[in-house]
């Protein structure tokens, strides 16, 4: 195990780099002069040609792009991600601070995805091709071509506007201290848009391996055993039904992280989500290279993650 | 059921070629007739008969056609300019000549409507030929290829899956400026990464088949066992993937617009008029305003869903990995 969890942990090395790499070119084609971002625009009108280039080499940006990345990466791995252009403030401070709203968003969100889509998955295998499987199966459809920003505007217009059962937006009622209530009927309309699409998703994939284990010979062996449904049902199919699971929570979070984006910013909810899309409209390069590089590296963990736990409820993976 | 030849009027067996030797495929059409076995079918005629006895996939295909339709006619289904002003008839609500209402500038909702199926479909079609291109000449050069080839082009695929793509997406839209244009590009660049493992996997499998292993043995260029064996097997995982991507491109396509960072004014996109009417007033002022774009796009990607469900248990795919 410890071979094989050592074995994923290197193979993982270079494609962090890449992945800083692909940062860094992307944030390079960015228009415009970090400079004139930098400088105080009143000063730029009196500054002089060559205090400018001056500037330029001081801080480095007359090297070629090689060097300005390792340069770069050698900050980025010493928890320097550069200051804000707007803010002026170090970026890792800004996000780290609002990083909890947001994984506790996603993590809320991701729980109940899995528990609900679980629950309906199991249903609808059970009972195959009735009503229930068929209308299931229909609505998970609808969930996966909703936008979420759809779900959330309509949301909005009908339990908030209408029927004025939750709050519109914001993470608190404004100007009271956040009290465990006051978040819980905040959060309902953000977390349900942003887990519709994965409920289908587990419900979908549940159903499937449900179904395959339910055909699996062992099944066939214990029913004829004699073993109760019950028995069969609790010992055989879903311990087995549900490890494959693991694999698919890795790959929610890239669309979890896109999804946070939007339904942070239509809820006003103070997170790294609204943070990105802030850096997006005021062009605040430092802030987005700063989500785009942790995104990614945050996926990458997720995989690496998923595979180690994968291993260790399934030995067949870690010794092929 | 139309092709299949009845056994009262089929021609005699022997005279049929004058005679001549009775041919194989005659004498299987005998065999199959005397056992009483459903006639054989080509695998393309099967595929479709799957498909049209998909209900809901009939559904989604006449959905689809009659948007696309709309889309290419515009000009004749839409009853105004989408991007005229009336300015006597601001934000107005629905009545009999502007079915859906108008907007802030005085614009006719339901023509921006009709127009905006042209902006989502085609950059849904666009943005998906692109990374089918990207997608086959990746992963089909790695299937084939193997080795160091297929390891380096494989651990690129990971890299760039390792990006939330959403988050890409939106940073180069707003490094590129909004329009349709780099949309399509964008969406169309980052898309491709499942596409290529599906099309490398696929390619792996088929290399190891025993007809494949045949036709080399029997000395079959690559070239035609690609064209003979290979794309016919892979057209239908594929063939469930991209439809699948051009709901998801028009997803993406819509979320973009929605943030202000995809089709920008005048221009009318489903995504644009939502966000525009909830910055209007309020979502309750003019709801027509933003429901029936959201409606549209839920629609237009509901019904390729369907589509692409049908092309699943046509082809009889199982578990596409398509990624998202």
């Amino acid at each position: 195990m410890t071979q094989y969890i050592t074995r994923r942990i290197l193979i993982s090395i270079p494609l962090l780099f890449g992945i800083s790499i692909i940062t860094f070119l992307i944030i390079n084609m960015a228009p415009g002069d970090p400079l004139t971002a930098l400088l105080n625009p009143e000063d730029q009108l009196s500054i002089s040609v060559r205090d400018v280039e001056e500037l330029r080499r001081r801080l480095g940006l007359d090297r070629p792009g090689p060097v300005r990345y390792a340069i770069w990466l050698k900050e980025a791995l010493t928890g320097n991600l550069g200051f804000s252009y707007q803010t002026k403030r170090p970026v890792i401070e800004m996000i780290i601070e609002k990083l909890p709203v947001t994984i506790s968003l996603m993590g809320v969100a991701l729980a109940l995805a899995v528990s609900i889509g679980v629950v309906f998955g199991v249903l609808s295998a059970l009972r195959q091709y009735s009503l229930v499987d068929y209308s299931l199966s229909v609505v998970s459809f609808f969930m996966i071509s909703i936008p979420q920003f759809f779900f959330a505007l309509s949301g909005m217009l009908i339990f908030a506007v209408w029927l004025g059962w939750l709050p519109v937006f914001g993470m608190w009622t404004a100007g009271r201290d956040p009290e465990v209530w006051d978040v819980v009927r905040h959060a309902i309309l953000p977390i349900s848009a942003l887990m519709l699409q994965d409920i289908a998703v587990y419900m979908r994939y549940t159903r499937a391996s449900m179904l395959d284990t339910l055909s699996a010979e062992y099944v066939l062996t214990a029913r004829a055993k004699g073993l109760s449904e019950t028995l069969v049902l609790w010992k055989h199919v879903f311990r087995n039904a549900l490890v494959p699971l693991v694999t698919v929570l890795g790959l929610s979070l890239p669309a979890l992280i896109g999804g946070a984006l939007i339904i942070e910013t239509i809820f006003s909810w103070p997170g790294v989500g609204s943070l990105a899309y802030t850096s997006l409209l005021q062009r605040d390069y430092p802030v987005q290279m700063a989500v785009l590089l942790m995104g990614a590296t945050a996926v990458l963990a997720a995989n690496l993650l998923t595979d180690v736990a994968y291993a260790w409820v399934d030995p067949r993976v870690r010794h092929s | 059921m139309s092709q299949e030849t009845p056994p009262d009027n089929r021609p005699p067996p022997a005279e049929a070629e004058g005679g001549a030797a009775v041919t194989t495929a005659q004498r299987r059409t005998e065999a199959i007739e005397l056992l009483d076995l459903p006639p054989e079918l080509s695998p393309w005629t099967r595929a479709r008969r799957r498909f049209m006895s998909h209900k809901l996939a009939v559904l989604g295909l006449a959905i689809l056609l009659n948007m696309f339709l709309i889309a290419i006619f515009a000009d004749f289904v839409a009853p105004y300019d989408p991007t005229r002003n009336h300015l006597h008839k601001l934000l107005a609500p629905p009545d009999s000549l502007n079915w859906l209402g108008t907007d802030r500038s005085g614009r006719d909702t339901f023509s921006r409507v009709v127009y905006g199926s042209r902006v989502s479909l085609s950059v849904g079609v666009v943005a998906v030929s692109i990374y089918l291109a990207i997608a086959f000449a990746i992963g089909a050069t790695a299937g084939l290829a193997g080795g160091r080839v297929d390891n380096i082009l494989m651990r690129f695929t990971d890299l760039i899956m390792t990006f939330p793509s959403f988050i890409l997406i939106v940073i180069m839209a707003g490094i590129l400026g909004p329009s349709i244009l780099n949309v399509m590009v964008i969406i169309g660049i980052f898309g491709w990464p499942g596409l290529a493992r599906l099309i490398r996997g696929q390619i792996l499998v088929q290399r190891e088949l025993d007809y494949v292993i045949a036709s080399q043995a029997l000395g079959g260029s690559l070239r035609h066992i690609i064209r003979r064996h290979v794309l016919p097997n892979v057209v239908g995982p594929v063939s469930v993937a991209v439809t699948l991507g051009v709901a998801g491109a028009i997803l993406a396509e819509a979320g973009l617009s929605f943030l202000g960072l995809g089709i920008s004014e005048p221009a009318a996109s489903w995504g644009t008029m939502i966000s525009n009417a909830r910055g209007i007033a309020f979502i309750d002022a003019a709801p027509a305003l933003w429901l029936s774009p959201g409606l549209s796009i839920v629609l237009a990607v509901l019904a390729i869903y369907f589509v692409g469900d049908g092309l699943r248990d046509a082809f009889d795919v199982r578990g596409s990995g398509s990624g998202n």
